[in-house]
């Protein structure tokens, strides 16, 4: 892979070196060679859009795969299936004779569940593919991109009057996990959730360090977090219990919001809350552990004596970095005569590990899928090349898709199968649809009308009515966006 | 060229309630006033900085410009009827459907519940170098940034460039020539009673306008003659998103056939040069010949004589080529077992 960064004018642009770390994940070459350069142009400056780099790679990865098949003869699915990443899948260069792995992959049940419901091998088997001037066409891709992070602070309060309430310090996009993360905290307490209540916003409400809202890593890094606030609360309502009660703490379970010996004694969570503030140190927050960063600190320190504080660092394992998976399923009608076309059906079926909130969860996916979409079918910038000046600074200009460019009954699917190197088991979801809702349309472009007709995307009327007319790509691959 | 978006430059705005009031106003005030209907255009020119006219009069609280009545022979649709009400009228629908189709796919619903059919059919061209405020010929500079070789020109015209590449970019103009429609305009003179595709020019005639409008001149009115009622009806659109977005170029067609002759026909095109462009050649082709592919074919070849493509946009004429025969001949519905 040699990549050529079109870098604009000022700070670096990382897409490169993320690009073929990316494609090695998803492909396992078992061999590749990637080289990078960046070169400052004189156009308008640029920074990271979703999946930064993986979806430039992937984009230009799928499209050679897409033709191999053709060539060879071989299914799109069956030549991604013997390609792609599984369990323990190595990426990247060899450091010291190292490489660096992925905690897992289940990317071939993920396509196996795709083609199963997308009825691939149906729609691949159909004839005619052409009635009048409309051809259709189908089309496959896998897509990956970062899933995670580890090591910030979780932090929640039990109330005396038996409420849980956990500190929230993720910047809500508008796509939940705000809130949906610290299921994972009431399930360690066995507390309902409508016991519980989520205080976000900013950082006068005292909450605690915690992961940016970007490289979707929301997700993995903070169900952790908010999972290792509840193991801190649990041990501590069972000290509690030992005190007042006899017995020794692991003799103690959480559970129906009580804390109770097998057929023995038992509190209420409430009546912990009260004992905590009495006993004062370590339970209500006058003491904090000593490994937690300094912004939980000072929301520690604000919220001492409210009830059972607990705050914790995500210390658990984890070997391996964190990604996701999606395996993308598009098929197209193309218009020959006007280059029109549009996107019958989509699937997105993903390897995301537990699913937290399927709702949200199909709306991240499907929402990025579009993002992906929209960049095969039109969105683009752009800029004079020979005065370096934006030109589409509209949005009719630079033409982000429409609600009405997506077919009605877009569908999602998600394995939900655990991540085994987290305690929660969910992975972040967010940029790895990106580019498989990109390349799925591309590639099913290239089913219907074969592969010289576009070497590039956004594919547009102009870009299918000229090289057909043509009879060969008239767009060239590495030209700036028209 | 920086601009600042949003914050426009101050004027004084007047919101006149009779044509009367309006025309006066406008007299007065000659070319420091600047119309507005539903604002779609103007208000991009005026948020941007690069149109500051000193004088707004904003034509929404004329009544007897609203509405769509009937007449002796046919119809007339004041210039402030909004584009939903002309795409769901149902004497249009019924009578005149290819100016409801037309309507219908002028950009999105939010659009077309604000914008009017006097502003569609007078909006400037959308060409980026001019409305980002490029001193272009248009803008009455002396070049022109999208005809030169890097110029980002795949929106832009094939037909009829005179130093000038821009396209009329109006879904309803050419749906109003096939319909023959008349445009009534108040101007200092009086009332001036000017058919569609006499409304509109090109660079040739006056390179800073796309239509016949003088300041000072309203228009008032559009009426569509009852020569091609019921008559069959074409109107084809192509553009790059489902919604919200500009025509790359669409084509507008009535017929009468008898027995599958073509008896009569009027077509026109958009997007394909500075102003809607009615096809007489083609029409005179193809009056008297059976409407099937061969004359579609004949019509589509005849419709791109003497186009000339730009860096990047020679796929227009494929594309006006068959959207001039699928105007004649039609186009198959393909449907796909599941
Ligand atoms: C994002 C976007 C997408 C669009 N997509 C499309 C599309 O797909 N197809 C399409 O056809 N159009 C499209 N349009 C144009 C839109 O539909 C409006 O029709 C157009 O912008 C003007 O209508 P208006 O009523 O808003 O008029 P205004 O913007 O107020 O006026 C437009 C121009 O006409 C003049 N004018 C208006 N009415 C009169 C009158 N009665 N007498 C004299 N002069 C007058 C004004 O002075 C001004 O110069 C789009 C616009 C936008 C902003």
């Amino acid at each position: 892979m040699f990549v050529i960064c079109d870098n604009g004018p000022y700070d670096a642009v990382g897409d490169s070196a993320s690009s073929g770390r990316i494609v090695s994940l998803l492909y396992q070459p078992q061999a590749m060679r990637w080289r990078g350069v960046t070169v400052l142009t004189n156009t308008p400056p640029r920074s990271a859009q979703s999946s930064p780099g993986g979806l430039q790679g992937i984009v230009i990865i799928e499209p050679i795969i897409a033709k191999a098949a053709r060539k060879l003869g071989v299914d799109q699915v069956a030549i991604r299936r013997v390609n792609c990443p599984e369990g323990k899948a190595p990426f990247g260069p060899a450091v010291q004779g190292k490489r660096q792995y992925a905690t897992s992959a289940f990317l071939k049940e993920a396509l196996d569940r795709g083609a199963e419901q997308f009825k691939w091998s149906e729609r691949v088997a159909r004839t005619p593919k052409r009635i009048g001037t409309k051809v259709r066409g189908v089309g496959v891709s896998l897509s990956c991109y970062v899933g995670g992070t580890i090591g910030f602070d979780g932090l929640l309060v039990i109330t005396p009057e038996g409420r849980v309430i956990f500190q929230s310090g993720i910047g809500n996009l508008g796509t939940e996990s705000v809130i949906d993360v610290h299921r994972a905290g009431a399930e360690v307490l066995g507390v309902p959730w409508e016991k519980c209540d989520v205080v976000w916003g900013n950082t006068t409400k005292n909450l605690p360090f915690t992961c940016v809202s970007g490289g979707s890593q929301t997700t993995h890094a903070m169900t952790r977090a908010a999972h290792a606030a509840a193991m801190e609360a649990k041990k501590k309502l069972q000290e509690i219990a030992a005190k007042k009660l006899g017995g020794k703490p692991e003799q103690y379970e959480v559970g129906n919001e009580r804390v109770f010996r097998k057929g023995g004694a038992s509190m209420t969570l409430a009546q912990a809350a009260k004992y905590a503030i009495q006993l004062g140190g370590i339970y209500d927050g006058h003491e904090v552990p000593a490994d937690v960063h300094k912004l939980t600190k000072a929301s520690v320190a604000a919220l001492a004596g409210q009830g059972l504080v607990a705050a914790a660092k995500d210390n658990y394992p984890r070997d391996g970095s964190t990604f996701s998976y999606v395996a993308s399923f598009a098929e197209v009608e193309v218009d020959v005569e006007t280059g029109k076309y549009y996107i019958v059906d989509f699937l997105a079926s993903a390897d995301v590990g537990t699913v937290i909130h399927p709702r949200a969860l199909g709306g991240q996916v499907l929402g990025r899928s579009t993002l992906g979409i929209g960049h095969a079918i039109g969105q683009k910038w752009v800029f004079d090349p020979h005065y370096g000046q934006m030109v589409s600074k509209r949005f009719y200009q630079n033409k982000p898709p429409t609600i009405l460019d997506v077919p009605v009954d877009m569908q999602w699917t998600a394995l939900d199968i655990p991540d085994p190197e987290t305690p929660v088991g969910a992975r972040g979801v967010g940029e790895p649809p990106v580019a498989g809702g990109c390349a799925s349309i591309l590639n099913a472009l290239s089913d219907a009308l074969g592969d010289e007709i576009f070497q590039r995307a956004p594919v547009n009327a102009d870009t299918i009515l000229t090289s057909l007319e043509a009879g060969r790509p008239m767009q060239h691959p590495l030209m700036a966006h028209i | 060229m920086a601009v600042i978006r949003d914050v426009m430059a101050a004027f004084e705005l007047y919101q006149p309630s009779s044509v009367a009031d309006a025309q006066k106003l406008l007299e007065q005030h000659g070319s420091d006033a600047w119309v507005l209907a539903g604002g779609l255009d103007s208000f991009d020119w005026l948020k941007d900085r690069i149109k500051k006219p000193k004088v707004v009069v904003d034509l929404s609280g004329i009544e007897e410009l609203r509405g769509v009545r009937t007449t002796t022979d046919g119809i007339e649709i004041g210039a402030m009827t909004t584009l939903t009400e002309v795409a769901n009228h149902p004497i249009i629908k019924q009578k005149y459907d290819l100016l409801a189709q037309a309507a219908e796919l002028v950009a999105s619903p939010q659009i077309r519940n604000q914008g009017t059919i006097g502003g569609n059919v007078s909006q400037d061209t959308r060409c980026w170098y001019y409305r980002g405020g490029w001193p272009c010929y248009r803008a009455g500079g002396n070049i022109c940034y999208a005809d030169t070789p890097e110029g980002r020109n795949r929106e832009h015209a094939i037909l009829h460039a005179e130093r000038c590449v821009a396209v009329n970019p109006s879904d309803t103009a050419p749906a109003l020539i096939a319909l023959d429609a008349k445009f009534v305009l108040r101007t200092r003179k009086g009332e001036r009673v000017v058919d569609a595709e006499d409304y509109f020019i090109g660079p040739d005639i006056d390179i800073t306008r796309l239509h016949i409008l003088q300041p000072g001149d309203l228009l008032t009115a559009i009426r569509i003659p009852s020569t091609w009622a019921g008559a069959q009806f074409y109107f084809e659109k192509i553009r790059d998103r489902n919604v919200w977005d500009f025509p790359l170029m669409n084509v507008a067609s009535a017929m009468v056939t008898s027995d599958d002759r073509i008896e009569r026909i009027r077509i026109a095109v958009n997007g394909a040069a500075a102003r809607p462009l009615r096809l007489k050649a083609v029409e005179d082709a193809v009056r008297g010949r059976p409407r099937n592919a061969a004359t579609g074919e004949m019509a589509g070849k005849l419709a791109v004589q003497g186009a000339v493509p730009l860096q990047f946009n020679a796929y227009k004429i494929p594309l006006m080529r068959n959207l001039v025969k699928r105007a004649i001949s039609g186009v198959q519905e393909a449907t796909w077992a599941s």
